[in-house]
C-alpha cells in the first residue's frame, strides 16, 4: 500500500498538475493581486484631516475609509455607512454603520470613531467645513450616527465624503506620526484596505500591504501598494516609461503625446472642473471698476488659449467656476462677452484709461499656466492692457510668506482643483468674507443667491439659481475662466480596474489589480 | 607725489597704452594661427554680432505669436520651426543672443573689475588683511556656484538685475584669487621696488605697474569667467529662476520646450545648440589666449 504502481502515480501527478494549472489560470485572475507602484510628489502633511493634495489624500485613503463616498461621477455611495435617512426638514441625517469593521490594531469600529472624527474637523477649522456647514454630531448607539444641521445644506453628503473626512480611531489626536521604537506606525490606524508597513522619507518610499481583515469582501485586490516619491513631473513620466512606477496622475498635455506613443503605457483622460481663474482684485486698483473687468474678458481669446496651451483638449469656460461636469447646474446657454480687443479698448477708455493700463500678472509654474500667461500677455496687448509676467513656484505663490501671493496680488492666475460641489467654490472664493475670497468681491445679490442655492434641495430649482449666479459673474464678475481642463493620468498596461477620479487623490485603489 | 615726477607720467601712460595695443594686435594674430582658437574666436565674434544686431535681422519679434502657426517643423519660412505657442524659434534665438551675452557679459565685466582691484590689493598689500579676506573668499568658493546662486536668487527674487548681482558675487572671489596669486609673483620684482622707492602712491603701483604684468592671467580668467557666466545664466533660466516669460532666454527656451520634446524637438535643439556653441567657442578662445600668454591658470 505504500507503493503506488507507476501508472497510478502518473495519473495522480497529472491530476495534481492540472489542478495547479487551472487554479493558476482562474484563481489568480479572480483574486487580482500584484503590487501597484504609484509615482507621487512627496507628501508633506500626513494628518488625514489636513492633508489636502492628491498625494496626501491618495496615501491616506489607502489606510482609512470614508463614511460615504463621492464616486468619480459625483454620485454618493455607501461605505462605512451602509445607508442613511434625511429628515423631512433636511436638518437631521442618520447613518447606519457597517457591521464587523475593525481597525488595523484589531479594535472595533463604532459610532464613537465617527463622532470623534467630525468633531476633530470642527476643532481644526478644516476646509471641509466649507461644504459641511454648521452641524452637531452624536451617537445614539454603537452603530448609529446622527448629524444635526443648523441650516439645510443640499451638499451635506458631499461634505461627509469630502477628502478630509477619513474616519480616525476615537481619541487619536495625532494620527499618522512615525514614532520611535518597535511599532513606529501605530498611529497610522485606520479601517482602510491597506496597512502601512514602512514609511521611509529618506529613501522616498512608503509601502502598504493588503489588510487581510478588510470589511469589504474580496477587496482590496492588490497585495501591496508602494508610493514612490518623485517631485518632478517630467521625472515621473520617465519613471513610468522606464517601468519604475505603474501609475502617475499629473501629466501635462504635452507629455501626453509622448506617452501615447508608448505601447507599455495607457493614458487616462478625465474631464474635470479643474480650472485656472484669471482674476482681478475688486477692492483696490483697476478692478474696482466693472468696465475694466469687462474689458479684460473681451480682451481674452479663449479659443486660442485652449488651442495653444491645452492643445484644444479643454472645455471653454465662461466667467464663473461652475463647469459642465456639474450637469444641470452648468448653464450651457450662457455665452461670454466674446473676443473683441477694440471694444475692450473702448471700455478701458470709458473707465478713464484711454492710454491703457500697466500691471504685473502673477502666475505659477505648473499646469501650463506660465504659457497661459504668455499668450494672455500678447492678447491683452492688443487691447491696451500691458502686463509683465511674474512666474512663481507653485508652493511660493500659495505661501503666506509671499507678499504678492494669490490672495494679495492685484492681477493673477490661480489654479482651482476639482471640487465635489459647485457650492464649495462659491462659498469659499466668491461670497463676501469667504476664506479664499482672493478678489475680495462683495456683491449682495450674489451672496443672497449663494445662500439660497445652499439650502435648495430641489435640483431644478437649484439649477435656476446657479444659472442666475453664472449670469452675474458674466456681467460684473472679476474672474475669467478660460477653460475647464481635463486631467491626464497614465498607467502601465498591466494595471486593471482603475477608475480615475476627477480629483486624482480620491481614486479608489480597492478594485485595482496589477498582472504579473 | 613730488613735482619732479609729474612730467614723466604722460610718457609712461602713452608707452604702456601703445604696448597694450600692439600686444592685443599680436595676440589676435597669434590666436588666429591655431585653427581651434580661430574657430572659437570667430564663433564668439559671430555671437557678439548677433547680440548687437540679432533683433534687427530677426524676421519676427521674440514674443510674437503667429496665429495658426504653432508646432511647425523647420521650413523656409521658419528656419528653426515654431514652438507650441506659434512663436518663431529662429527669431527667439536671435533675440536671445543679446540677453545671454548681455547679462553674463555685464556681470563678468563688473566681477573682473572688482575682482582685479581686490586681487591686486590683497596680493600687494599682504599682511593680516590679506590673510583674513583671502580665507573668507576661499570659504565662499567651497560652496557650489549653482547652489549659492539659487539661494541668493531665491532671496532677492528672480530678475535680470538679480542674476547680474549673483554672478558678480560669485565671481569676484574667484577672479580676486587668481589675480592675487599672479600679483604675488611680481610684487617683489625690481620695477615694483623702484616705484615704491620713488614714493608712488599705491593706486599707481597697483594699476600702472602690476596690472600690465598680470594682464595675461586676467585675459584668460575673464574669458573663462564669461563662458561659465553664460552657462550659469542659461542654467538659471532653465530652472525658471532667471528672467521671466516671454523672454527669449535660451535656458528658459530649453525648459519650455522640454515637455513637448517629442512633438517639437526643434524648439529644444536650436536654443540648446546655441548655448553649447557659444560656451564651446568662448572656451576655445580662452584656451587659445592661455597658450599665447603661456599662462597656466588654476583651472
Amino acid at each position: 500500500m505504500f507503493r503506488l504502481n507507476s501508472r497510478l502515480w502518473r495519473i495522480a501527478a497529472f491530476s495534481i498538475l492540472m489542478i495547479v494549472l487551472l487554479g493558476g489560470a482562474f484563481g489568480v485572475h479572480a483574486q487580482g493581486g500584484g503590487v501597484l507602484r504609484i509615482g507621487v510628489v512627496t507628501p508633506q502633511v500626513l494628518d488625514p484631516s489636513q492633508g489636502a493634495n492628491d498625494a496626501e489624500v491618495l496615501f491616506n485613503r489607502s489606510i482609512y475609509d470614508y463614511l460615504v463616498e463621492a464616486l468619480p461621477d459625483r454620485t454618493i455611495a455607501p461605505n462605512l455607512a451602509t445607508d442613511w435617512t434625511i429628515s423631512e426638514d433636511g436638518l437631521t441625517y442618520t447613518f447606519n454603520l457597517q457591521e464587523g469593521v475593525k481597525f488595523h490594531d484589531g479594535s472595533d469600529f463604532s459610532s464613537a470613531d465617527v463622532v470623534f472624527t467630525f468633531n476633530r474637523l470642527i476643532s481644526l477649522k478644516s476646509p471641509a467645513l466649507n461644504i459641511l456647514g454648521e452641524f452637531e454630531v452624536s451617537a445614539p448607539d454603537a452603530k448609529t450616527v446622527v448629524f444635526t444641521l443648523k441650516t439645510p445644506n443640499a451638499d451635506f453628503l458631499y461634505g461627509v465624503s469630502n477628502r478630509f473626512a477619513l474616519i480616525l480611531k476615537d481619541g487619536m489626536e495625532n494620527p499618522n506620526v512615525v514614532a520611535e521604537g518597535d511599532n513606529p506606525y501605530a498611529s497610522f490606524n485606520g479601517t482602510g484596505p491597506f496597512v502601512l508597513t514602512s514609511y521611509d522619507a529618506a529613501a522616498g518610499k512608503a509601502v502598504l500591504t493588503k489588510n487581510a481583515n478588510y470589511w469589504k469582501k474580496d477587496q482590496p485586490l492588490l497585495d501591496s501598494v508602494e508610493f514612490v516619491f518623485i517631485d518632478d513631473p517630467a521625472t515621473q513620466v520617465q519613471a513610468l516609461r522606464g517601468g519604475q512606477v505603474d501609475f502617475i496622475y499629473k501629466i501635462s498635455p504635452d507629455q501626453v503625446s509622448t506617452l501615447q506613443g508608448d505601447s507599455t503605457v495607457s493614458v487616462i483622460q478625465k474631464a474635470t472642473n479643474q480650472h485656472p481663474v484669471i482674476r482681478l482684485r475688486t477692492d483696490e486698483g483697476v478692478g474696482k471698476d466693472v468696465k475694466v473687468r469687462q474689458a479684460f474678458k473681451m480682451a481674452t481669446d479663449r479659443e486660442q488659449l485652449n488651442e495653444l496651451v491645452l492643445d484644444g483638449q479643454g472645455i471653454i469656460g465662461n466667467n464663473d467656476p461652475i463647469g459642465p461636469s456639474f450637469g444641470v447646474f452648468y448653464d450651457s446657454t450662457l455665452t461670454n462677452p466674446g473676443y473683441d480687443p477694440e471694444a475692450a479698448k473702448q471700455l478701458l477708455a470709458d473707465a478713464g484709461y484711454p492710454d491703457g493700463i500697466n500691471l504685473t500678472l502673477q502666475t505659477i509654474n505648473v499646469l501650463g499656466y506660465d504659457q497661459l500667461a504668455t499668450v494672455l500677455q500678447q492678447q491683452w496687448e492688443a487691447a491696451g492692457i500691458h502686463v509683465e509676467i511674474q512666474v512663481n513656484e507653485e508652493g511660493f505663490y500659495y505661501s503666506d510668506d509671499n507678499p504678492n501671493n494669490w490672495l494679495k496680488a492685484e492681477l493673477g492666475i490661480t489654479g482651482w482643483s476639482d471640487q465635489p460641489t459647485a457650492q464649495s467654490y462659491l462659498v469659499q472664493a466668491y461670497k463676501t468674507g469667504g476664506v479664499y475670497n482672493e478678489t475680495r468681491w462683495s456683491d449682495p445679490d450674489l451672496d443672497k443667491l449663494i445662500d439660497q442655492a445652499g439650502v435648495t434641495t430641489d435640483e431644478a430649482e437649484r439649477a435656476k439659481i446657479y444659472n442666475q449666479i453664472s449670469e452675474i459673474f458674466n456681467e460684473r464678475g472679476p474672474i475669467i475662466v478660460p477653460w475647464f481642463a481635463p486631467i491626464f493620468g497614465a498607467t502601465s498596461t498591466k494595471v486593471q480596474g482603475l477608475d480615475f477620479a476627477p480629483f486624482p487623490g480620491l481614486t479608489d485603489l480597492r478594485s485595482v489589480s496589477v498582472s504579473a | 607725489m613730488s613735482s619732479a615726477d609729474t612730467p614723466l607720467q604722460p610718457d609712461a601712460r602713452q608707452s604702456s597704452l601703445a604696448q597694450l595695443g600692439s600686444g592685443l594686435a599680436s595676440a589676435f594674430r597669434r590666436l588666429a594661427q591655431r585653427p581651434l582658437s580661430l574657430i572659437g574666436t570667430l564663433t564668439v565674434i559671430l555671437f557678439l554680432f548677433l547680440a548687437a544686431f540679432g533683433p534687427n535681422i530677426a524676421p519676427y519679434k521674440f514674443d510674437a505669436i503667429i496665429r495658426g502657426a504653432s508646432r511647425q517643423p523647420p521650413t523656409a519660412e521658419h528656419w528653426f520651426g515654431t514652438d507650441n505657442l506659434g512663436r518663431d524659434v529662429f527669431s527667439r534665438v536671435l533675440w536671445g543672443a543679446r540677453e545671454i551675452i548681455g547679462i553674463p557679459g555685464l556681470a563678468t565685466l563688473i566681477a573682473v573689475a572688482l575682482g582685479t582691484g581686490l586681487g591686486l590689493f590683497l596680493g600687494y598689500y599682504g599682511g593680516w588683511i590679506d590673510e583674513v579676506i583671502s580665507r573668507a573668499l576661499d570659504s565662499l568658493l567651497a560652496i557650489p556656484a549653482l547652489l549659492l546662486a539659487l539661494v541668493m536668487l531665491g532671496t532677492i527674487g528672480p530678475s535680470p538685475v538679480g542674476i547680474v548681482i549673483v554672478i558678480v558675487l560669485l565671481y569676484v572671489p574667484i577672479v580676486a584669487r587668481v589675480i592675487r596669486s599672479a600679483t604675488l609673483n611680481v610684487r617683489n620684482a625690481g620695477f615694483i621696488e623702484a616705484a615704491r622707492l620713488r614714493g608712488e602712491p599705491m593706486g599707481y603701483i597697483l594699476f600702472r605697474e602690476i596690472l600690465p604684468s598680470v594682464l595675461p592671467a586676467l585675459a584668460v580668467e575673464a574669458a573663462l569667467r564669461f563662458s561659465y557666466a553664460i552657462f550659469l545664466t542659461a542654467s538659471l533660466g532653465f530652472l525658471g529662476l532667471g528672467v521671466q516669460p516671454p523672454s527669449p532666454d535660451w535656458g528658459r527656451m530649453v525648459n519650455e520646450a522640454r515637455d513637448a520634446f517629442t512633438r517639437t524637438p526643434w524648439a529644444l535643439w536650436f536654443p540648446a545648440g546655441a548655448i553649447a556653441t557659444l560656451v564651446i567657442g568662448v572656451n576655445l578662445m580662452a584656451d587659445g589666449l592661455r597658450r599665447i600668454f603661456r599662462y597656466e591658470g588654476n583651472n
